[in-house]
């Protein structure tokens, strides 16, 4: 080989390691810088100038291999290695060639020096290199970890692409229980996912599931490997729980987990409409209920309890009625009849009955829902002169009413059809409404007078009442008195606590009512007598509502001479020592620190402020749903660095915490007044 | 300031009326053993009114299966919430009765668990001491109950003071007699009532 | 022909003599300033920093006009006092609003912040914090805003210009002692206090000679206990330690026949009047105060200060008694507020005790200083500099002089590539 061609392959070795060297150079300040840059949490441009500012290291080592294309600057290289060359392979390079020069120059093996030198200018850069290469990979850092984030932050990941961040987006499936017959849902990148107890939760990504932990609950879950990605699954809990995803490079995701319960039946019993005593149990009785569930109702029925006996000797006896089969419904309506015969109801015995549905909840167990219950008590005959006993099996309306109604329907009817009746014909058929309303109005005194501890109004009673002997108002002047005698002193506030003038008011409304009426429907004026008999039907509901609430009975009342007994007993009472009442803990004001404290760290760490958000949330979800609510806002809008939506979301979180704030003109003269 | 007064709950179900007099006796014992200012006679309130926030102990008994209506389970929970304490008694004192079984169906839906008091709970010394916890009645070895002595009352405790107490030990019949009938008596039987009513009034 | 190196050469000389240059440029300004006439600067809020700092570098700049158009912070006007009183004249003008905020913690368990402001005309005053914005307010008669939270300063601003305060670190609270017969007042206002956090201690008798009493009652002094709430004559045997403990600074609520006791007639504000029945409200279970059982207060003292008033006559009035405060009260059945008062009344009643008490416990804060700012901007300016002048401006530039800058710019650039060049042609 001659020296030129010796020369020209050392060039290209020279240029070789040249590069390698700039290249070592540049990759070592590289993730010299990475590994320093990690201690902080920094903007994805960061990355990008560390980047360049390695290629700007190793680009002025670089810039050298550009002198090799002259070959006497390479045989300089030489000559400066090998003086004894004596300038022979620079004026071979030059162009210059002789027998004489080629001895001298391939005289001595300089070539194999310059391969030395070569690769002891190697040895320092690649030792760096390799150093900072094993730090990097041994320190949990993880440099390649942080280079993939970085990418991934700075700009979208391609579908399909080789996903570098596992957490880069989380998909989420939601299934709910098969029972609720409700679609299965997808969420992308969700802070919270909401869904029915026992739902299938299933979130899935791109990347190595060897990459990624997962908890649930504070356990450790397994992620699997899902064609080229991860998918992770959990069912959702009956209590508000937190999954959290951590990644190799040291990212961490948090998701509540919100479960929605499954409400228990409603169930409205819609006949008997109220609880009745009855002198005989004959006939039937309708019952109907009205059903309703959030999700779908699987059966119902009605339970009959039969209570017999007095005293301190009770029997019971239960019956199922009715059971129906409901196939998912929302909402329905359970009817029956029963035949009161059946049921071999003896006097004294009380007949309770309730309407009960169940849900298909099959993860949580079937929610039942309940009716009020409704009894029916047959009266023993001492008890025949009681006034709540009806004198035969309950209608499924309040008699007086419908008569009322009716009565009101037929004055309708014939207010009509006045204006083609002859007036005695117009005259008949009013008197006739006219003495039905004065039979209705009679029953309604009876009831009164019944319950005022009177006799009930007897044919003269009523006619002295009608002559004017006790006028309307007189009778309402000794319901009064009566009640006032029945509940001893009023009491200030306490001055209505009088069941007895609760009903008898709107029923001697009514009887009043019923008397301008009955007067109107006298003299033929059907149009007059409406508006009374409307004022009467009104007054009539009041007295049922109000009778649904309080009268079961008259209850008896002891009064206790206290002023005689005062401090006479015996025994003397014994000083005792309380323990000091602990101090409450309002979970309200415990968030409000935390919050504080989140909010410090708003500006310092982000993420990490979303997360303690995220965990407010899950308390939350139990007791503060409009807190909760406002948490899950705050927390996506820092996730996603959504600066415009960030104060607002904090005002809500804020004011959801302490309330709104509670403006007051003027200042108090005296500092913290009530 | 104003009086105590013995309030006694009206339920929709059941036989809530079945202990007539012991309010009055339970009216004459306060006055018997304390100086608390005390309304000469007992109200009726029905549970489903908002009258029964004016009271906040409450008694309630009967044989009868009790079930809350809507408007009853929402206004004890109410009751419960601001501070009332519902004092229930089992007028069959047995705990396999219909009263027993549907009375705690409806009060653990609407107060959650019934756990048992401690015989060292508060309320056993707050005026009297009662070292054995609840005193017991006659009623409860009558035979006509669970012929069982029951040895502690139950209880639903909210901010650590009792919301809802239980008794299967028929206090309602132990105590229905007239008061007057209290100078035949060598032992006042009435007594655990002072109790209820001073921890009522001052916990 | 000259050759690149020579070229090179007379570059790295050229570069040598720039920064010689740049640097006897910098040197020349020092020296001239130095020796240069006085002026008259104008700064604004945003300037003031720079011209301060240049008027006390530079002592040609004799006097120096402030244009106030934003927030002047406390130590803007520290500095220019200073400045002042080392003998530059020192103005200032502008159109600052008259406002003040201050931020107070309530002296309750859970310490909530209560914002006062006043001014601002008939101007939306936005408050703020740290957290974002609080609310807006017009407040020229004055406005109290509760908020339960304040995170960092409170800033009240209007347009640019904004009065700061920051609120106190909060105490902790000492315990109360009820005083009380047997009764649901008494219960149900243990149960309000201790719910709002505080350490009651409780004496309620029962019978005579049998007191159901809190475990550790006794001393009563202000070392244990903030305030002493005596709800009706069963007081009467405490009397002594009751106004020896509001002479030291302790706080009293007399209620009914507690305001009537011998020994605390003389501290209380008023006397109890007739009782009147409360209303009787058709739909129940909505009580609020005004429905409420009351006994008006009559014969208010002098230095009593009137704090509720319904149809029936004062409900609530307050005075100082020796270092402490004293607090008649004339409901006497507020506990049908707790179980009448609907789903509110339960938090109501809470609040409204614990704020009673909160009103007479003693003042154990110590009052941090107001922030980076002021609370009452326009007042502390003319308290720190006068009234605003009208000297008409004169702008100087020196705040936009850029020479500097090109000078610290040449003199890196010429430097670096000077040394850059003779590296690398070889010579050190």
């Amino acid at each position: 080989m001659t020296a030129h061609a010796r020369l020209l392959q050392l060039r290209t070795r020279l240029a070789l390691a040249l590069t390698t060297r700039a290249l070592l150079i540049g990759t070592a300040t590289t993730l010299a810088l990475l590994i320093v840059a990690r201690a902080f949490t920094l903007p994805g441009w960061v990355f990008a100038v560390i980047t360049a500012v390695g290629v700007a290291v190793a680009a002025p080592f670089l810039i050298r291999v550009r002198d090799l294309r002259a070959l006497p600057r390479v045989a300089l290289w030489v000559e400066e290695r090998a003086p004894t060359l004596q300038y022979a392979l620079v004026t071979i390079a030059d162009g210059t060639h002789s027998p004489r020069l080629e001895a001298q120059a391939l005289g001595v093996p300089w070539w194999t020096d310059a391969q030395k030198v070569l690769w002891r200018t190697l040895i320092a850069p690649a030792v760096v290199t390799a150093v900072v290469a094993a730090i990097s990979i041994w320190n949990p850092l993880r440099v390649g970890g942080l280079v993939r984030e970085a990418i991934s932050r700075v700009g979208p990941t391609r579908p399909g692409a080789p996903v570098s961040d596992v957490l880069a987006i989380v998909h989420v499936a939601v299934t709910p229980p098969a029972y609720s017959g409700k679609p299965a849902t997808n969420l992308n990148d969700p802070t919270s996912i909401e869904a029915l107890v026992g739902s299938s939760v299933t979130l899935s990504g791109q990347g190595d599931p060897q990459l990624l932990t997962a908890t649930a609950d504070s356990a450790a879950r397994s992620v699997a490997k899902r064609g080229d990605g991860w998918s992770l699954s959990v069912s959702m809990p009956s209590r508000p729980a937190i999954v959290r995803l951590q990644s190799a490079a040291g990212r961490s995701r948090l998701i509540v987990l919100a479960p929605i319960a499954d409400a228990p039946p409603v169930v409205t019993l819609l006949l008997p409409a109220h609880d009745s005593i009855v002198r005989r149990a004959a006939g039937t009785y309708a019952l109907r209920a009205q059903l309703r569930d959030d999700i779908g109702l699987r059966d119902a029925q009605f339970e009959l309890v039969v209570a017999s006996g007095a005293g301190e000797n009770f029997s019971f006896r239960t019956t199922i009625v009715a059971h129906t089969v409901l196939g998912g419904s929302l909402e329905r309506t359970l009817d029956a009849r029963i035949p009161l015969d059946s049921l071999a109801l003896k006097p004294g015995d009380v007949l309770q009955l309730r309407a009960v549905a169940r849900d298909g909840n099959t993860v949580g167990g079937a929610g039942v829902g309940s009716s009020e219950t409704r009894s029916l008590r047959i009266a023993r005959a001492d008890e025949y002169d009681s006034v709540a006993v009806d004198a035969a099996p309950p209608p499924e309306a309040e008699a007086q009413m419908l008569s009322q109604r009716m009565l009101i329907n037929l004055t309708e009817v014939l207010e009509k059809r006045r204006p083609k009746l002859a007036h005695t014909d117009l005259i008949s058929e009013s008197r006739r409404i006219a003495n039905d309303q004065k039979k209705l109005r009679k029953r309604v005194g009876d009831i009164v007078f019944q319950r005022l501890g009177n006799d009930p109004l007897s044919e003269e009673g009523s006619d002295e009442v009608e002559r004017g002997k006790i006028s309307p108002e007189q009778l309402l002047k000794l319901a009064d008195s009566a009640t006032s005698a029945a509940s001893g002193s009023v009491m200030d506030v306490e001055g209505d606590e009088t069941p007895i003038l609760a009903i008898n008011k709107p029923l001697l409304e009514a009887f009043n009512a019923m008397w301008d009426a009955g007067r109107a429907l006298e003299v033929g004026e059907p149009a007059k007598a409406l508006p009374p008999m409307r004022i009467a039907l009104a007054a009539i509901q009041r007295a049922r509502l109000a009778e649904r609430i309080y009268l079961r009975g008259k209850p008896g009342t002891q009064i206790v001479d206290v002023a005689k007994v005062r401090l006479v007993g015996k025994d003397k009472g014994n000083a005792s020592i309380r323990e000091v009442r602990r101090p409450l803990d309002p979970a309200m004001r415990r968030r409000s620190e935390t919050f504080e404290r989140v909010t410090a760290m708003l500006a310092r760490n982000p993420d990490a402020a979303a997360d303690s958000l995220l965990l407010m949330r899950v308390d939350a979800l139990g007791d503060a749903p409009v807190l909760a609510a406002a948490l899950d806002d705050a927390a996506r809008a820092l996730r996603k660095r959504d600066n415009a939506a960030i104060p607002l979301a904090w005002t809500r979180v804020r004011r959801a915490l302490a309330g709104h704030p509670v403006q007051r003109a003027g200042i108090s003269p005296w500092q913290g007044a009530p | 300031m104003s009086e105590f007064v013995f309030a006694t709950a009206q339920y929709d179900s059941g036989d809530w009326d079945s202990a007539p007099l012991v309010p009055a006796n339970v009216i004459d014992t306060i006055a018997r053993y304390t100086s608390i200012d005390v309304a000469p006679s007992g109200v009726i309130v029905p549970l489903s009114s908002p009258s029964l926030f004016r009271y906040p102990l409450i008694y309630l008994t009967g044989h009868l299966p009790v079930r809350f209506g809507p408007a009853e389970s929402a206004n004890l929970k109410k009751y419960a919430e601001r501070g009332g304490l519902l004092f229930v008694d089992d007028h069959n004192h047995d705990i396999d009765g219909t009263f027993h079984k549907t009375a705690n169906e409806e009060l653990t839906r609407v107060y959650g668990a019934i756990k048992p008091v401690p015989n060292s709970h508060p309320l056993y010394s707050t005026f009297f001491k009662f070292e054995d916890g609840p005193p017991t009645t006659t009623h409860e070895l009558n035979g006509w109950g669970d012929n069982l002595v029951h040895k502690t009352l139950s209880g639903v405790e909210r901010d650590g003071r009792l919301a809802l107490l239980y008794s299967s030990k028929d206090y309602s019949s132990e105590w229905n007699y007239h008061p007057e009938n209290k100078r035949f008596m060598s032992v006042d039987n009435t007594k655990f009532a002072v109790n209820l009513v001073v921890y009522a009034l001052t916990r | 022909m000259r050759s690149r190196a020579e070229i090179r050469r007379n570059g790295e000389w050229l570069l040598r003599a720039m920064l010689l240059a740049a640097l006897g440029i910098s040197l020349w300004r020092s020296m001239r300033t130095t020796a240069g006439a006085s002026t008259t600067t104008t700064a604004t809020s945003r300037t003031v920093d720079v011209e301060v700092e240049r008027a006390i570098t530079s002592p040609a700049a004799a006097s120096l006009d402030l244009s106030v158009d934003g927030e002047v912070s406390r130590h803007q006007r520290d500095a220019l006092l200073a400045l002042r009183r080392a003998g530059t004249h020192v103005t200032w003008h502008g159109d600052i609003p008259p406002l003040a905020v201050e931020v107070v913690r309530e002296r309750e368990p859970d310490a909530r912040a209560r914002l006062m402001i006043t001014g601002g005309g008939s101007q939306p005053i936005v408050l703020a914090d740290s957290a974002g914005t609080i609310d807006t307010v017009r407040a020229s008669q004055g406005a109290t805003i509760d908020v339960g939270t304040v995170v960092g300063d409170v800033r009240a601003a209007i347009g640019a210009h904004a009065a700061r305060a920051n609120i106190p670190a909060a105490s902790s609270r000492r315990g109360v002692m009820v005083l009380s017969r047997a009764g649901w007042e008494s219960k149900f206002a243990i149960s309000a206090l201790s719910e709002a956090g505080w350490v009651v201690r409780a004496r309620i008798p029962a019978a005579p000679n049998v007191d159901v009493r809190d475990d550790g009652l006794l001393p009563l002094d202000t070392a244990r206990y903030d305030a002493v709430i005596a709800l009706d004559s069963s007081a009467a045997d405490f009397a002594p330690a009751i106004a020896r403990f509001v002479a030291q600074g302790g706080g009293l609520i007399a209620v009914g026949g507690a305001m009537s006791l011998d020994l605390l007639r003389g501290i209380v504000p008023a006397q109890p009047g007739e009782r009147r029945v409360g209303r009787i409200l058709l739909a129940e279970d909505t009580v609020t105060p005004p429905d409420l059982p009351v006994r008006p207060l009559t014969t208010l003292r002098r230095d009593a200060v009137t704090l509720e008033k319904e149809t029936a006559g004062v409900t609530l009035a307050a005075r100082r008694a020796g270092l402490g405060r004293v607090l008649a009260v004339g409901y006497d059945e507020s506990w049908r507020w707790r179980m009448l008062g609907g789903t509110s009344g339960v938090g109501a009643h809470r609040e409204w005790w614990s704020r009673a008490v909160g009103s007479v416990s003693p003042e154990r804060d110590t009052r941090a200083p107001s922030p980076d700012g002021d609370g009452a901007p326009r007042a502390a300016i003319i308290d720190a500099l006068g009234p605003s002048s009208s000297v008409a401006t004169a702008v100087i530039g020196h705040a936009s002089n850029p020479l500097p800058l090109i000078l610290l710019v040449v003199i890196v650039l010429a430097l670096l590539t000077e040394i850059a060049s003779r590296r690398f042609r070889g010579s050190r």
